[in-house]
């Protein structure tokens, strides 16, 4: 019995991680010295959005090659 | 009875060439299936020496029948498993992981450490040993390829990922061919097999854990970059950095409510194991029974059928245990298995103590050297001609699968999923050495592989009173 109960937490814990985020969630997880996110599907429609976005991604891509 | 029997039984006239041929042809396989030249599939070598055993009359023609009897089940709960997974892959549910330990860790690299280690445990869990090395480890490679880290960090990922996949096969049997065929063996039942073995084999995989997080340490980045990934830009195909504004306004649709009625399925076949067997229900067909309502539950929702199922299952896994237990069948037939009674039965005799660490340190031993599968077989055959007392039996048997399951990580020889491992990672032009695995390997498995086997000691000392 206890095996079945280790099982159905086990298979709880295998859901969360193949299912994906949902996107409204992930703000959560930015911590608040980011900058600004800036919903990525708006970029199809607003060019000026997307120059500002260019400038902070750009930085966030230079974090992201190195890590401490 | 054959001229092989007849050496068996008259020890006194044994004749060394003919021990010398099966040893040869027995060496032979297994160096092949190890190495695999050409990349062919191990099953050839396999059913290639298994045929020269039948051919030179090693095994009789006649034992056919009960060595099928014996692997038939095993293989087919495992290649039932192995349709599960073709088929939560066909639907696309494997693509979204790396992008979820990417946001789950949160940046954090011990985060990402536990989630990758839990994801790999499951995985076994659910499906096999085998099969979590081939689905994990190129989901753990994308993960770290989107992270950009260097290759020391690469591996403080991916090797505790492949050795936890791999010692996750112990605590249930079920993920295991070898296990399941040794369990048939020996005449236990899962739930006897969970009752001894589930946690003295996790305090093991704990220690492993804790010691591959305490080696790797200095490697697991304290902060992670921040990706900023959305589900509409990440690439789902791509195994590089995904660019921060590209956007797929194409990008697969997966129904995540299908997804939630396959888990439900393959959590309950698990469970069912457990909680039908003793109903009378044998395993194989509960595992049937569930990778079946997977397919009819595809076929309902997206009108997919069976031919990709059909296609991709490996079904030469049937062939590949079949000819192995024949090869062992055959060393059994010229005596082997006669050697390591004279030599071991006095020890494993005397004390349950003993016996754990005898067997446990020979299937160690055997499986570094020829693979855990032939390891597991010939340590369980002998086993039960040793004429032990059940309880005896029972721990000896279980200290055979701790060192076929942790003992053979110490080199990537000991199991086929190490060896796959390796295979993938030199596919995806990630470097990792057999020494440098084995240096990795030899600090951190015998403490966990001591720690598991005395867990048994301890626990089984309590179990039986």
């Amino acid at each position: 019995m206890l095996v079945t109960l280790f099982i159905l937490f086990t298979g709880w814990i295998l859901y969360l991680l193949m299912k994906p985020i949902e996107e409204t969630d992930l703000p959560v997880y930015m911590s608040e010295n980011d900058p600004p996110q800036v919903e990525i599907a708006s970029l199809h429609h607003e060019r000026k959005v997307n120059e500002v976005v260019d400038v902070s991604l750009e930085n966030d891509k230079n974090e992201a090659r190195g890590c401490e | 009875m054959s001229r092989w029997k007849m050496t068996k039984t008259r020890r006194g006239d044994v004749n060394d060439q003919m021990i010398l041929l099966p040893l040869i042809i027995f060496a032979l396989t297994i160096f092949v299936m190890i190495w695999k030249p050409f990349r062919i599939n191990e099953t050839i070598p396999t059913t290639i020496g298994a045929s020269l055993f039948l051919l030179f009359g090693i095994v009789p023609l006649s034992d056919l029948l009960s060595i099928f009897n014996i692997v038939s089940g095993a293989a087919i709960t495992i290649l039932s498993s192995i349709v599960m997974s073709i088929i939560l892959e066909s639907l696309g549910f494997f693509n979204w992981v790396a992008y979820n330990l990417v946001n789950r860790a949160k940046q954090s690299g011990l985060k990402l450490f536990i989630y990758t280690a839990a994801l790999c445990f499951a995985m076994t869990l659910f499906f096999n040993n085998d099969g979590s090395i081939l689905i994990t480890t190129p989901i753990i490679i994308k993960t770290v390829n989107m992270l950009n880290l260097k290759n020391n960090q690469k591996i403080a990922y991916l090797l505790p990922g492949a050795l936890i996949a791999t010692a996750a096969s112990a605590p249930i049997a079920v993920s295991n061919i070898a296990n399941l065929i040794a369990l048939k063996i020996v005449g236990l039942d899962i739930n006897s097999y969970v009752t001894l073995m589930f946690v003295p084999s996790m305090i093991g995989i704990g220690v492993i854990t804790l010691l591959l997080y305490l080696y790797f340490k200095k490697d697991i980045p304290k902060k992670l970059p921040n990706l900023k990934l959305h589900m509409k830009n990440y690439e789902v195909n791509n195994r590089s950095l995904p660019h921060p504004l590209s956007i797929h306004t194409t990008s697969p649709q997966v129904d995540w409510g299908l997804f939630k009625i396959c888990m439900i399925i393959i959590v309950a076949t698990r469970a069912g194991f457990f909680l039908l067997t003793p109903f009378g229900i044998s395993l194989e067909w509960i595992a049937i029974i569930g990778a079946a309502a997977l397919i009819a539950v595809r076929w309902f929702k997206s009108k997919v059928g069976v031919k990709d199922v059909v296609k991709k299952t490996p079904w030469h896994i049937l062939l590949f245990a079949f000819s192995m237990y024949i090869l062992v069948y055959g060393l059994q037939n010229i005596g082997l298995t006669d050697i390591l009674i004279q030599q071991l039965s006095d020890v494993v005799k005397q004390d349950r103590l003993s016996a754990i660490f005898t067997m446990g340190g020979l299937l160690t031993v055997l499986s570094n050297t020829f693979n855990n599968l032939p390891a597991v077989m010939i340590g369980t055959l002998t086993l039960t001609e040793m004429d032990l007392d059940a309880h005896t039996l029972q721990v000896a048997y279980l200290a055979n699968i701790i060192g076929s399951d942790i003992g053979a990580l110490l080199t990537p020889v000991g199991t086929l999923a190490t060896l796959l491992w390796m295979f993938i990672l030199r596919e995806h032009k990630i470097h990792i050495s057999w020494k440098q695995y084995t240096k990795i390997a030899f600090i951190v498995i015998p403490l966990g592989l001591i720690i598991s086997l005395l867990s048994l000691y301890l626990w089984t000392n309590w179990i039986f009173g």
